[in-house]
């Protein structure tokens, strides 16, 4: 990837929309854009200039960690980035039973009917487990594969 | 503890671990513990969780911890009987709250001391211990550079990196030493504080879980892995700046991997090998093999056996660089 930061102006908008959605207050110096919509904080001290010539001796695979998905305005958190936030996300969540956790770590969507609209943080006990999109009958799951169990505990 | 398949060492390897050990250690010590699974052992991963705070998240799901090392309470024992693949797939590993990691591979990130704000490289990293390891050192702050030139293992260390919500890393992939001519380069200047280049080997520490090396290993391969690892170093070493720390590691016991190599990188650069406080017992590297003689400095490497700590075998050195290499 060839690192492509987001400019003063749209950077200070991400802040607001997680400051407005979520409560977060301070978010990384350094996002990029990673493929269309992914989002990836870097808090290496590599600058900017830096970065760009690394990227011109080797093909960079990554930088930094994915923490969201920006699509039509919205942010996502990724699971990742829900926990990298974990310590400063104050609103925009929604808390799981038992029940709904299990639900939720196998990817199921949770049926549910809502009156609001737009992304929750999942949350268990103390645990951040990514982001649900609230419709009208369910909480849409957006748990990767990857990280979800097949058998588990609580 | 879990028996696995039984492999039965070549004769040539049983004749070189005989020269190192002794016949009555290797016979009654080494084979026995090869034979037997290691501990579990896990590292809390200190970017998302305290270790006491991950300990009593375990210890109600009733598993029994122990802290073996006070120095090191992030390093975590499980001594409770666990179902197979219980560990990798409880709640806390899938948040990153811990990583599954071997003592031994912990040791060269113990050894090297990564700290904040500090430049480091990582020059064979996947699948990521040590990688994740340094970056909890370093509380995500200060940047490392980890690369690797296989497709899957990269695949695995990047889903390791965003599990344990490292986000000081810049993962690239290239053959280790075409990178290494890459930043040497005109358009790079910047050298690095702390290089780590945990070698690909052929794995005789890691007999305990992988017993399938027996039938694997050769000493064709060995004598090859050794020119890699020569040039793997010797690409990667004038990429520190003065006063910068090199760490070279392996999970093997032959001399041609270990101190051969300590010996060309002591003769072919300025140097200097420091002496490393390990949390285990080690033994010094060997001055003499076969007719090979090494310089008198590489004892102050360290040789770890499986049966001096009930762990795997590895092995470790620490250089500082004296000058700058132009």
């Amino acid at each position: 990837m060839i690192p492509e930061f987001f400019d003063k102006k749209t950077h200070e908008k991400i802040a607001e929309e997680l400051k407005e959605n979520f409560g977060i207050e301070r978010i990384p110096e350094k996002i990029m854009i990673s493929g269309k919509e992914k989002m990836r904080a870097f808090t290496g001290n590599l600058t900017k200039e830096e970065l760009r010539k690394l990227s011109e001796i080797t093909f960079i695979e990554s930088i930094g960690l994915y923490i969201m998905n920006w699509q039509n305005d919205e942010i996502r958190l990724t699971i990742d980035g829900a926990t990298f936030f974990k310590d400063q996300i104050k609103k925009g969540i929604f808390e799981m039973n038992d029940k709904q956790f299990e639900e939720w770590m196998h990817g199921k969507d949770l049926e549910i009917k809502n009156e609001e609209r737009g992304f929750r943080v999942m949350k268990y006990k103390k645990d951040f487990f990514g982001m649900g999109k609230l419709s009208a009958e369910k909480i849409s799951n957006f748990v990767p594969k990857s990280r979800r169990i097949r058998t588990m505990e609580i | 503890m879990t028996k696995y398949p039984h492999y039965e060492p070549k004769p040539l390897f049983e004749e070189r671990m005989i020269k190192l050990l002794g016949k009555e250690e290797y016979e009654n010590k080494f084979m026995k513990i090869i034979r037997t699974s290691p501990p579990k052992y896990i590292r809390c991963n200190t970017l998302k969780i305290s270790p006491t705070e991950l300990k009593k998240r375990l210890e109600e799901k009733d598993w029994v911890i122990e802290q073996p090392y006070k120095d090191y309470p992030e390093i975590m024992i499980i001594t409770s009987n666990l179902l197979p693949g219980e560990l990798g797939k409880s709640i806390e590993h899938l948040l990153g709250y811990y990583y599954v990691q071997e003592m031994s591979s912990m040791l060269s990130i113990i050894a090297l001391k990564p700290k904040p704000n500090e430049f480091m490289f990582d020059l064979c990293a996947a699948p990521g211990s040590k990688t994740t390891q340094a970056a909890a050192e370093m509380k995500n702050i200060g940047t490392i550079i980890a690369n690797d030139k296989a497709i899957d293992r990269l695949t695995i260390l990047a889903s390791n990196l965003e599990r344990c919500g490292v986000s000081n890393t810049i993962l690239t992939k290239k053959d280790g030493v075409q990178l290494c001519n890459g930043l040497k380069g005109k358009n790079w200047e910047k050298k690095f504080d702390k290089i780590l280049v945990d070698a690909p080997c052929s794995g005789e520490g890691t007999l305990r879980t992988s017993p399938k090396t027996f039938l694997m290993w050769n000493l064709d391969a060995i004598k090859s892995m050794s020119r890699v690892q020569k040039k793997l170093v010797a690409s990667a070493i004038p990429l520190l700046k003065k006063g910068g720390e090199f760490l070279y590691s392996t999970c093997t016991h032959t001399p041609e991997e270990d101190e051969e190599v300590v010996d060309f990188i002591l003769k072919n650069f300025p140097v200097e090998i420091m002496k490393v406080e390990l949390p285990i017992k080690s033994r010094p590297g060997i001055t003499k093999w076969g007719d090979k003689e090494f310089d008198e400095r590489v004892k102050l490497a360290h040789r770890i056996y499986p049966q001096d700590n009930n762990t795997e075998g590895f092995f470790l050195a620490k250089f500082k660089l004296l000058e700058e290499i132009k």
